[in-house]
This record gives structure tokens, sequence and C-alpha cells, in this order.
């Protein structure tokens, strides 16, 4: 098998960085155009570049999910992804599912089955449940528990989660 | 994390081509673990060469022979929900249903997952052990709670992945490819305990690349399944764990792989223990007997004992559950 090693100026024009370059990202419906090195996570890049501050930064590693966001509707930990990698990608966080018209039926049953108490963990318990509500309109509570497996909520507030999750789910059940 | 250059590679052998032209490269998949080691200074590449770029290399299908060929950017999430793995492959998408959580099984990819770093405290953290140049292996008299039980030579670690034992129980291989050829690799002799003239844990050159994971056509009839004990109910890694795929022919066991994980610096085959099954009728006595063999020679340290009444009761469980079903 023959191999054709690309000359090291044909290699110089397709790397980027480690300077800072331009991203095109697509965060909830907007094209944004930002300036930022290819270590730049796309936690980073939505929280200081882009000043959307929903998704939070507790662990960056993996560890708690606060910093979950969803890439062409699946959700994943922006925290362990390069901003570079999601450029093409349809970005959706938190902010996204409130404007314009109102709450999402998911943030509703959330303040009314109080669903939190800091807070800081909902983001990310909510976009985890968008994805599945938007795969499954009418989930079971094991697929809810599933759902949300990857979001620590360090104030325990787990049974009003899956309580408010069941709600949106019984709503879709009767139309 | 050391500033790097980022590369989206367009083919296989563009991504081979630039692994040899940076010695500095890497490959990044799902990144849930390099970037983690990039954070940590316990890995300093200047240039990454993404692999998810690469068309077709996402890919889970049967070749002519019934064998299954998974692409190595396959995500962890996509193979456990493939249709034709749920059927004939079961114990792949039972080891990845137990692995991580949700968000990272569809970051995750399977080449990246076999070759993830251990997760021993020390090597993690601010210590120069053995692994990271330093004299010795700082577990052995230390906190060796996490530490392996099996095989080590100068590392105490253990692989930490759940999908390599369940691979390794189906008899899979990976195909590798570097710049002059092309070779596959049975996952047998593909993960290593480190040593001193070899610190890796795989066979895997640094310029060389995962293409295809090849899982062999399972014997009609043959049945797997997976068991992990972990400290919480998800997103932990094994504190031992047993994957076991049994075929039979009327009552008797024609063949069975016993693979355990969590205990070793590779997924550890319990050989002697199947041999104790192979060809015989799977009674309750003879299984308790396999089970106390597959952790025959266990080298416990201070403080994972317990690691071996996990392996022996996982052993016992899996093996009772795999008879019990194929009886109904
Ligand atoms: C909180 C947490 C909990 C976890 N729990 C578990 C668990 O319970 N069970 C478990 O099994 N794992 C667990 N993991 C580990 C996780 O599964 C791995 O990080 C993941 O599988 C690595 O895959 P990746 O695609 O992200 O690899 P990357 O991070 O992209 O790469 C890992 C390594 O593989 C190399 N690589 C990737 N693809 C190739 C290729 N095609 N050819 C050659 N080299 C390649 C890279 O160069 C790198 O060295 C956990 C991780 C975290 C952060
Ligand atoms: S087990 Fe390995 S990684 Fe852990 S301290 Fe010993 S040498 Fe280092
Ligand atoms: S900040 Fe990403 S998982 Fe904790
Ligand atoms: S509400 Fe405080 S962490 Fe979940």
């Amino acid at each position: 098998m023959s191999r054709s090693i690309p000359s090291v100026r044909a290699l110089a024009v397709r790397k980027r960085g480690p300077g800072k370059v331009t991203l095109r990202l697509q965060v909830n419906g907007e094209e944004y155009a930002v300036l930022a090195e290819p270590r730049r996570t796309l936690l980073d890049v939505l929280r200081k570049d882009l000043g959307l501050t929903g998704a939070k930064k507790v662990c960056d590693r993996g560890h708690c999910g606060a910093c979950t966001v969803l890439v062409d509707g699946i959700p994943i930990y922006s925290c362990l992804k390069l901003a570079i990698e999601c450029e093409g990608k349809r970005i959706e966080t938190i902010e996204g599912l409130s404007f314009p018209d109102g709450l999402h039926p998911l943030q509703k049953a959330f303040i009314e089955h109080d669903a939190f108490q800091c807070g800081f963990c909902t983001p990310g318990q909510i976009m985890s449940l968008k994805a599945l509500f938007d795969r499954n309109p009418h989930p079971s509570a094991d697929e809810i528990r599933s759902a949300v497996a990857g979001n620590l909520c360090r104030c325990g507030a787990y049974a009003k989660i899956l309580r408010a999750a069941q709600a949106v789910s019984e709503a879709h059940a009767k139309g | 994390m050391r500033p790097f250059e980022h590369v989206d590679a367009t083919s296989v052998s563009d991504a081979i081509a630039l692994l040899k032209a940076e010695p500095d490269g890497t490959i990044i998949a799902g990144g849930t673990d390099l970037l983690d080691l990039m954070k940590d200074g316990l890995a300093s590449p200047r240039v990454l060469i993404n692999v998810k770029t690469i068309d077709g290399l996402d890919r889970i299908e049967a070749d002519a022979a019934g064998h299954l060929i998974i692409g190595p950017i396959t995500t962890l999430a996509r193979l456990a929900e493939d249709a034709r793995v749920r059927q004939d492959f079961l114990l792949l998408s039972e080891a990845i249903s137990v692995t991580a959580s949700p968000q990272l099984r569809n970051m995750a990819t399977v080449a990246g997952n076999v070759c993830q770093r251990p997760r021993c405290w020390y090597y993690r953290g601010t210590f120069d052990c053995f692994l990271k140049g330093g004299n010795s292996c700082l577990a052995v008299g230390g906190r060796s709670r996490d530490s392996g039980i099996f095989g080590a030579a100068e590392c105490a670690a253990v692989n930490p992945s759940d999908l390599a034992p369940a691979l390794l129980a189906l008899g899979a291989s990976v195909v590798i490819e570097n710049a002059k050829r092309r070779r596959e690799v049975p996952l047998e002799s593909f993960f290593t305990a480190p040593q001193k003239d070899r610190p890796g844990f795989t066979v895997l050159g640094r310029d060389e690349m995962i293409v295809e994971v090849k899982v062999p056509k399972q014997p009609v009839g043959s049945r797997g399944i997976y068991l992990k004990a972990m400290e919480r109910k998800t997103w932990s890694f094994a504190q031992a764990s047993a994957a076991i795929q049994l075929s039979r022919a009327e009552a008797r066991v024609t063949d069975v792989r016993i693979i355990l994980g969590g205990v070793a610096p590779v997924p550890w085959r319990a050989s002697a223990a199947e041999d104790v099954l192979r060809g015989k009728v799977p009674t309750g006595e003879l299984i308790e007997r396999v089970a106390a063999t597959a952790t025959d020679g266990a080298h416990p340290l201070g403080q994972n004992g317990y690691k071996v009444k996990l392996a022996k009761a996982l052993v016992k469980r899996g093996l009772a559950m795999l008879v019990d079903n194929s009886r109904s």
C-alpha cells in the first residue's frame, strides 16, 4: 500500500493554531464568529467568549454534568469538547430554550415541582431531559432516570427532578 | 493545557501520514480521556489529529463471514444501540450500559476507550511514580484500594475499560495501521502490563492508528453477560467486573471465555477457570469451583483484598445466570 506524506507546506496550511483562530459556531440557531485558540473548550467559548453562562463550569472533567449542552441534538459535556471540533454543528444551550416564546415545558415543570435548590445543576439536567423528550415525548420513569444519570445534583433534588419530568411526560400522553 | 495545533484528518492514510510527520502529534477521538490528561499536563501533544472528520470510520457492519466490523470512531452509545449488536453481541451493549455516563458514552469512541490511560490516583495526581518516570510504584505500600490483584510488573494500576473485557470475551481483535503496514492483533496480545523498557498499556506505536475492531461471529446459542461492581450505581469505574461468553451443546459447555476487568493492568483472562468448565455440565458445585479457580494466584496489596472476593462472586453469579437463562 502506498502512502503519500503531505508536504510540509500542505500541512502548515491545514493546521490551525496554536494561536487564536476564527471559529464559526452555530449556537441556539445563531451564527457566531469567535477568535479562540484550538485548546479552548466549548464550555469556555460559551461562557467566556459568548457570555452564555447557562452551562456551568464545576469540575471541568466530566464528573458532574453541569456543563451539559446538546451538539446536533445529543447531550455532551462541553468541558471535555474542543470548540474547534464543533464547527458546522448545531449547538443548543439552556439559553436557547426559553427565547422568544416564553419558558420551555420542562422549565415550567421544574419551577412548578420545585425541582432544584441552588439551581447550579439545573441547566444541565434540563438539557439532558430536552434531548430525551425531543426523541421520545412520553418517556417512562426509567427512561427519565437514565437520561439524567450523568447529571449530579449536590442538593439532592433527584426525586423532584423525576417528578417534574414525569409531569411533562404525562401531559404529552394526554395530548 | 499547553497550546497545540489542530488538524482535521480527511482519510486514514492522511491521519497516519500526519502522525508520522509530527513526532509530537496525537490522535484525538472523543477527547474524554486525552483532554483530561492534557489539563493535568500528563499529555502535552503539540499537534492534535482529529480523526472524527474521516468518512466511514463510524461504521458498524457485518462482513461476509458474519463477523462484526466496528469503525474506531463509533461512539459507545451508538454501538450499544445497534440492532445487530443487541441481537448477536449483547455482551457489548451490557458492558457499555454500565460505562461512565450517558454524555460520556455519547462522546467516547471504541478505539479511544480501549486506549484510555489508567485511573490510578498517583498517576492522575502530582506524584512521580514509576509510570511517570519515577523509581517505584507508590500504590504498593500506599493507597491501593483501586489497584490490581493480578499480573503487575512495575505498575499495579488496572486497565479501567469496561468495553475491553467484553470485547476480549468475544475473541475480538483490532486492525492497526502505520505508514508501512496493516496488521490484525487479537486484543489478548494488544494489552500489555507496563515494563521498564516499555511503559505502555498496549502494543500500539505512537505513529499507529486503530482502523477497525473486529468481533468474530459467535456460535449459535452462545450467550454473554457483563457484571460490574461499583462504589455507586452509575458513572463509576469498576472495582471488579466479569465478562463471560458461554457456548453449550446439549448440557455441556463447548466453549467459555471469562475475562475480569478492574483487577489487572490488562483485561485479565481467567484461563484456568475456563479449563475447569470446558467440556463439562455446569452444575452449581462446578460453578463454585470455576469461580474459586478464577482468582487463584491473586496477589492483593494492602487495601484491595476485597477485589478477590468481588471477582469470585461476579464469576459465580454470571455463570449461574447464564446457565439459568439458557435453560428456559
Ligand atoms: C468521569 C468519568 C468516568 C468514566 N467511567 C468509565 C467507566 O466506567 N468505564 C470505562 O470503560 N470508561 C470510563 N471512562 C473513560 C472513558 O470511557 C474514556 O475516556 C473514553 O472511552 C475514551 O474514548 P475517547 O474517544 O474519548 O478517547 P480520547 O480521549 O480521544 O483518546 C484516548 C486515547 O486513545 C487514543 N486514540 C483514540 N482513537 C485512536 C485510534 N483510532 N487509534 C489509535 N489511538 C487512538 C488517543 O490518542 C488517546 O491516547 C470514564 C471517564 C470519565 C471522565
Ligand atoms: S500503580 Fe502505576 S500509576 Fe499507580 S503509582 Fe504505581 S506505577 Fe504509578
Ligand atoms: S463541568 Fe463538565 S462535567 Fe463537570
Ligand atoms: S439544585 Fe443544587 S446541585 Fe442540583
